[in-house]
């Protein structure tokens, strides 16, 4: 019995997510203007962060701390990447908390049978009008990635593939870590800005920040593991024991926010979670 | 009219109350910001000191993007989110029977707003600009290259162009309710446009001149580069009076634009909402 169990919830998992991702594309195709609306928002953002990196390198003289013009364009890249999918996948889920705490459809999603986490996901919206930015930052990535990365083997390429998924869970974890406090005080609302606010200082290489900064980076809260560790390890800016070192502290910090949201959660008193 | 700066007035008292009230809020929005500007200003920082080009010191980067980040506290009021819910919901209707134009109740929740932030950030760059020798050595050089006075009255005009082509941005995106069902998608647009072009995140003198030509004659340009320009000494003397005549020219301009709209709007708006 207890064997079979999580199979079951796996396959139902699968399956409302596969309605809601139906579900979600037919409600962002009807508000087509949306499509557009969002695709031009994330155009301009892409064209904002190309400007400043390039102006940057500029101002610096063609290099800053090792980095080349070419180099910091596929860190950009890497880091619009994994934002974007972020998007399209995790951004409701997660954003939407607060609402559910707020309004008590938490009570609904506490119902289901899987963790909370993944209701959340397979209850909310799937952002499909961010997945065409997704290819242009993916295409983008791989033009400046193959134009500048050295000559590397194929571990160099594993361990590069699997910061990037480690990336996306940091940035997972860190959207716990700003929303979940929804759960002790109604008027901590302001998480998604702080997200927002934090999230992008991993498209930056580490090596601008002073020592101090750059080791809670890549070891106490490793934003720096979305991109700019990837990107360091295959441009041989970050070394292996390092890159290693960032990945274990990646692992801690996922697992961290997913004991913190199942802690905060145990304050959510239905409808209304005062403070 | 007299009763009206009143009524505009009392109303300013209440949202600066509100907006106060909320301290644990503002705490947050202060401590977001600076985890924000950090990664920005490390990045700059690591530019110009790597930089042999005498434009940019490091202190007159660091220095732009603190104001930088501080108009944009500024300019943050949420103001066209909340015209176009009233717009929506027929909130507007109960506005409308009061003696005074409505337009100056979102106007004055602007001003309160930005004032409150003022409260909230004057303390932190005063602190910063004082205990940071290498800052407070620049903005002193920057003051004295001219006349602090001078400088001082640019940057304050700079900054109050600023604000007032923002609220009528603002403004004007929310009314675009009339015509809309959600306003959300072109405020988002037109954050990112203004991310791209306004020089929140990097400095707009940095495009090619024939770039910040054309920018200079539309509002974003007024909104984020020229404050920050005038307040790091980079735009002074006659060009400046040239800017700030050209911002007030757009500035009317936008307004004109924006009252067209509102005026439209109201011509097809019934009590219970669009």
């Amino acid at each position: 019995m207890n064997t079979q169990q999580p199979r079951v919830r796996q396959r139902s998992f699968f399956r409302i997510y596969s309605r809601t991702l139906a579900n979600s594309a037919g409600v962002m195709l009807a508000y087509r203007a949306n499509l557009i609306f969002f695709f031009l928002f994330e155009s301009f953002f892409l064209v904002s962060s190309f400007l400043g990196a390039g102006l940057g390198v500029s101002l610096a003289g063609g290099t800053i701390n090792g980095w080349s013009r070419d180099q910091i364009f596929a860190l950009t890249a890497i880091n619009g990447v994994s934002h974007q999918f972020f998007v399209c996948f995790f951004i409701a889920p997660l954003f939407n908390l607060p609402e559910f705490v707020w309004n008590g459809r938490m009570d609904y999603v506490l119902q289901k049978p899987m963790h909370p986490l993944l209701a959340l996901i397979v209850t909310s919206e799937v952002m499909i009008s961010n997945l065409p930015n997704v290819f242009i930052n993916l295409g983008l990535a791989v033009y400046f990635t193959l134009k500048v990365a050295p000559a590397s083997g194929a571990q160099i390429w594993l361990a590069f593939g699997f910061l990037i998924l480690l990336g996306l869970a940091v940035r997972f974890a860190l959207a716990i870590f700003c929303m979940a406090p929804a759960f002790f005080a109604e008027r901590l609302i302001e998480g998604e800005d702080g997200f927002w606010s934090i999230v992008g200082t991993g498209r930056f290489p580490t090596s601008v920040f002073p020592r101090t900064i750059q080791r809670i980076f890549l070891y106490v809260i490793p934003l720096s593991v979305m991109a700019a560790v990837p990107a360091g390890l295959l441009f041989h800016h970050v070394e292996w024991q390092q890159a290693a070192l960032a990945g274990v502290s990646a692992c801690g910090f996922a697992v961290t926010s997913l004991v913190f949201f199942n802690f905060a959660l145990r304050s959510y008193k239905s409808v209304n979670s005062g403070g | 009219m007299p009763g009206v700066f009143k009524a505009a007035w009392l109303m300013m008292a209440q949202q600066l109350s509100v907006q106060l009230g909320y301290r644990m809020a503002f705490a947050q929005v202060a401590l977001f910001e600076a985890l924000g500007l950090m990664g920005t200003l490390f990045w700059w920082r690591a530019a110009a000191a790597s930089s042999s080009n005498a434009n940019y010191s490091t202190a007159s980067i660091v220095v732009y993007f603190i104001v930088a980040s501080s108009h944009q506290i500024l300019q943050e009021s949420g103001l066209s989110r909340s015209l176009s819910m009233d717009i929506r919901t027929g909130k507007l209707a109960a506005s409308l029977i009061r003696p005074f134009p409505f337009l100056v109740q979102p106007i004055a929740n602007g001003i309160a707003f930005s004032l409150s932030r003022i409260l909230m950030i004057g303390p932190v760059l005063v602190a910063i600009f004082v205990l940071v020798p290498a800052l407070r050595d620049f903005i002193y050089d920057v003051a004295t290259r001219q006349s602090p006075v001078i400088w001082l009255a640019g940057y304050f005009a700079a900054l109050v162009l600023a604000l007032s082509c923002n609220l009528v941005v603002r403004l004007g995106l929310g009314l675009l309710a009339f015509d809309m069902t959600q306003t959300w998608g072109p405020e988002l647009l037109f954050i990112a446009i203004f991310f791209a072009f306004s020089g929140a995140v990097y400095p707009v003198d940095m495009l090619p001149p024939v770039a910040v030509e054309i920018l200079s004659w539309t509002p974003l340009f007024y909104m984020q580069g020229l404050p920050n320009l005038v307040a790091i000494g980079r735009i002074a003397g006659d060009p400046l009076g040239t800017y700030l005549l050209r911002g007030c020219l757009v500035f009317a301009l936008s307004t004109v634009l924006m009252i067209a709209m509102w005026r439209r709007g109201l011509r097809k708006f019934e009590a219970i909402g669009i």
